[in-house]
């Protein structure tokens, strides 16, 4: 036990030299099974991880992910949700914003990064919000929190990572979201109906729409649908699995980044480059991970930790609570990639000894990230909002966002205390 | 005391894990105590890897199956072709035995020490969508397969076949990616897909088999007392195929009895459909006794056919 | 490089099932994330814990950035021998992917060389520094 916990202090340290965290995290473990169970093994082990992972037929759905999302930011379709939003509740009071936060839900559906969706949504609803008057607080609010329904609402790269790293089925993870993110977006629209009745100067009512107009729009938005019939409904009509449904999502996006004339050579290239290099990176992590899983399995840590945990006479969902509220304010200050990484090991068996479904809390894990992404003073929604538009101060977009915290943690409660609005979909799976 | 590090690739309730608990515990009783294992609370590496991890001393003791790394393990194949044995011990045993006579099968395992070889029980053809009662019916479904000889089995009989581990098998039959998978009987249950099978065609002997082998790092074994040694070796050998086939047979009745409760139509493979495999097959016996000769057996099909007399004599033991 | 990607998934869906297709994933995707990890140090996309940078002073940061560098080029040069090693002993056994039969051991030396490449970035940023650190993107 105390090997695995100067291993995780290790880390701590190391990270907290601005170390790398894949660097960090592969340095202690290799050091770990060295010392603990010898060097040839240690060595011998990494290069097996190394060589696995990058073998891994299975793990391709991250890169493959990581490019439709890609491509979806640059084929324009985030700007026909938006407008078909629009025109159906702009005129009402705080309708643009309830507008971005349906086109953000929507844009969920096809990009599996809350990072991506926060970007696009800063594009395309921003402008139109700040035309006709909003506050930047409540704009950039409302944007921040709505990206994070991207992890949430399928599909996921954070479930996928989740669902590699604990071997839970992916497909389940993905139908469990659907239910807690058109949750997590009704709340926030109600929470938007508080914060703009209370004051309404802020989020003055845009202009109103004939239906034949809003009828146009929504055939607008035909190739969102097209794009989520194919992957969704390929991966639950059993024409593909996860992975397949990922390699069809690409290449529909693709496709439409291509009839929408959004890739130039360059472009291509340039979005190739990208993705390349995001998947590279999460590939550092996972492996490094993995080396470090390896030493915590060689430790008694696991068989310890619960039995210390069993024996505080908890109740197993105070448990999961606890852990939770240790989430949602390592998430405050944390990385949120880097907390679930360093945690998962950890926590994970303990979850599922004490009988709790791994679905369940991968949607709990995806909540907790999405708090962690927005909550103050570091957020990486936040920040991407903050260079993106350089003329928001963050003490802007902090005040704004912080009541959609608030939601978060609020919906997070609801899903824990009822495991059914995240088990009733994949339960339908069987 | 010394304490050897055993990893399993499989769940903690399976036929396997299960057998080499026993394994560890007989070793204990044994030792009266000097030698315990350590079962790691998950597999130290995916089931390919396992042989590696063995060999470098990640883990002391485990098992692993030999077609997941393909290109490595030629000689071993002999323990996969179709129609050879009805139960998994005598056919563990039968194979144990010849692997042992013959010192090039060792020399495929450089690196390790054998413990045992073993084979799981007979090869099923399952699907979800229709019965299977000639050469025929076998090309028009698509069907998951492991690694190893029933890879070239299912080729030269025209199935349309994907390589995919076994644990993916829930995912693409539940979700109609692929209509049919071929398992041991067992199988159904441990990957759970016990309900969705609808047909089952079953062969005499098996349509193929599996070749496993257990096995403990070389250095690890050389670092016990003589008297430990000897402990180590009492339990290997045939007592190890024995023991592994033994838990096969019985996890294979369940699942027999388990997809009778569940309705499964099985199918028991007639005359004209046995002797139709069995024309395709025969390049593979010929192909392989080539391959095994260029890795240094002298004769393949005498190997061969000794080891079909040795399955016969112990399966009329029985 | 990721074009081919599309492309395997593209005739997926033409005509179901392509022999090895799932092995020229895997091999591809080999390709694809050593061949970005040299881009991804050098423009320093890594996962870092930089909160604190906003207390610690410059000179200090552009000490702990340079040794932090070394430290990363160390790692992955020994990374890049043990995976040459290792590619070399694949040669050796000669396993190969289970239905093309396309060797392993030169894409795992490949793995070697690039972390190799790697470790020669992170050695030039302990000389020539740049302020411009990207935060990960696309990510989550
Ligand atoms: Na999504
Ligand atoms: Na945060």
């Amino acid at each position: 036990m105390t090997e695995a916990l100067l291993g995780f202090l290790a880390i701590f340290v190391l990270a907290l030299m601005r170390m790398p965290l894949a660097f960090s995290m592969g340095l202690v473990g290799i050091v770990g099974i060295g010392l603990t169970r010898g060097w040839m093994p240690a060595l011998a082990s990494t290069a097996q991880v190394v060589h696995e992972t990058g073998f891994a037929y299975t793990l391709s759905v991250i890169p493959l992910f990581i490019l439709m999302g890609n491509f979806v930011a640059r084929a324009g379709l985030a700007h026909e949700l938006f407008h078909a939003a629009y025109t159906f509740i702009g005129h009402r009071r705080g309708g643009l914003a309830h507008a971005t936060i349906a086109a953000c839900a929507g844009f969920g559906a096809i990009c599996g990064s809350s990072i991506a969706t926060a970007a696009t949504m800063s594009k395309v609803a921003y402008p139109s919000m700040k035309k006709i008057g909003y506050s930047d607080a409540l704009s950039t609010g409302v944007i921040a929190a709505g990206g994070t329904l991207g992890i949430m609402i399928p599909p996921s790269t954070i479930m996928v990572i989740y669902g590699i790293i604990t071997e839970t089925h992916i497909g389940k993870l993905f139908a469990a979201g659907v239910i807690p993110g058109i949750l997590t977006a009704i709340l926030m629209m109600v929470a938007v109906v508080i914060m703009t009745s209370r004051d309404p100067e802020h989020a003055p009512p845009g202009e109103k729409f004939t239906w034949s107009q809003r009828w146009a729009a929504l055939r607008g938005i035909w190739g969102v649908l097209l794009l989520v019939f194919v992957v969704l409904g390929g991966i639950y009509g059993g024409f593909f699995t996860a992975t397949e449904g990922a390699g069809m999502g690409a290449m529909g996006a693709f496709l439409f980044a291509l009839a929408r004339k959004a890739l130039s050579k360059e472009v291509l290239l340039q979005v190739l480059i990208e993705s390349a290099r995001t998947t590279a990176m999460l590939f550092t992590l996972l492996i490094a991970a993995t080396i470090f899983a390896n030493f915590v399995n060689y430790t008694s840590l696991p068989f310890e930790l619960k039995d210390w945990i069993t024996g505080l006479g908890l109740s197993p969902i105070m448990i999961v609570g606890a852990m939770m509220l240790i989430y949602v304010l390592l998430g405050t200050v944390m990385e949120e990639l880097t907390m679930v990484l360093l945690t998962i090991p950890l926590f994970f068996p303990i979850v599922v000894q004490l009988g709790f479904d791994p679905v369940w809390f991968g949607v709990l894990i995806v909540m907790v990230i999405q708090i962690g992404l927005i909550s103050p003073p570091v957020g990486m929604n936040l920040f991407v909002l903050n260079t993106l538009l350089p003329k928001v101060g963050l003490g802007t977009i902090f005040r704004g966002v912080w009541p959609l915290v608030l939601v978060l943690v609020i919906t997070l409660g609801i899903l824990l205390a009822f495991p059914g609005l995240s088990l009733w979909l994949p339960s339908m799976m069987e | 005391q010394t304490v050897l590090t055993v990893s399993s690739w499989v769940p903690p309730t399976h036929g396997l894990t299960v057998a080499q608990k026993e394994w560890c515990d007989a070793l204990t009783a044994k030792t009266a105590n000097r030698v315990r294992c350590n079962i790691l609370p998950r597999a130290v590496t995916p089931a390919p890897g396992t042989f590696d991890a063995v060999k470098n001393g990640l883990v002391d003791v485990s098992f692993t199956v030999h077609g997941y790394t393909p290109g490595r393990f030629v000689l071993t194949q002999m323990a996969e072709f179709p129609f050879l044995g009805d139960r998994a011990e005598p056919l563990s045993v039968a194979f144990n035995r010849i692997a042992s006579k013959h010192p090039e099968f060792t020399a495929e395992h450089q690196g390790v020490k054998v413990l045992g070889y073993f084979t799981h029980g007979p090869g099923i053809v399952f699907n979800t969508k229709k019965p299977i009662e000639k050469v025929e019916d076998l090309s028009g479904l698509k069907f998951r397969v492991g690694g190893g000889m029933v890879n070239e089995i299912s080729k030269t009989l025209d199935m349309n076949v994907t390589l995919k581990p076994a644990p993916d098998s829930y995912e693409l039959l539940s979700s109609g990616v692929m209509d049919g998978t071929l398992f041991p009987a067992e199988s159904t249950d441990s990957f759970k897909i016990d309900k969705i099978i609808k047909h089952a065609t079953t062969f005499p002997g098996g349509l193929y088999n599996t070749s496993f082998v257990f096995m403990m790092n070389p250095a690890k074994y050389n670092s016990l007392s003589a008297e430990d040694k000897k402990a180590v070796d009492e339990l290997s050998g045939d007592a190890v195929a024995s023991r592994f086939g033994k838990s096969w047979d019985r996890v294979d009745d369940l699942a027999l009895a388990n997809m009778q409760k569940n309705g499964v139509k099985v199918i028991k493979a007639n005359n004209s459909f046995i002797s139709g495999v069995t024309v395709r097959v025969s390049k593979l016996e010929r192909d392989w006794a080539q391959a095994a000769k260029a890795k240094g057996l002298k004769d393949p099909s005498g190997a061969l056919s000794d080891f079909r007399a040795e399955i016969a004599k112990l399966q009329k033991q029985k | 490089m990721l074009l081919t990607f599309l492309d395997v998934s593209g005739r997926k869906l033409l005509s179901q099932s392509i022999t090895g297709s799932l092995e020229l994933t895997e091999l591809l995707m080999v390709v694809v994330i050593f061949g970005a990890l040299p881009l991804v140090s050098l423009k320093g996309e890594h996962v870092v814990f930089d909160s604190l940078d906003a207390v610690l002073p410059a000179w200090f940061q552009r000490l702990q950035r340079a040794l932090v560098d070394i430290v990363c080029a160390a790692l992955l040069m020994g990374l890049a021998y043990l995976m040459w090693n290792t590619g070399a002993e694949f040669a050796v056994t000669g396993e190969t992917t289970a239905q093309l039969k396309i060797t392993k051991a030169p894409f795992i030396q490949g793995m070697g060389l690039l972390c190799g490449l790697t470790a020669l970035v992170h050695l030039l940023k302990v000389f020539w520094q740049s302020d411009e650190e990207s935060a990960e993107g696309g990510t989550l």
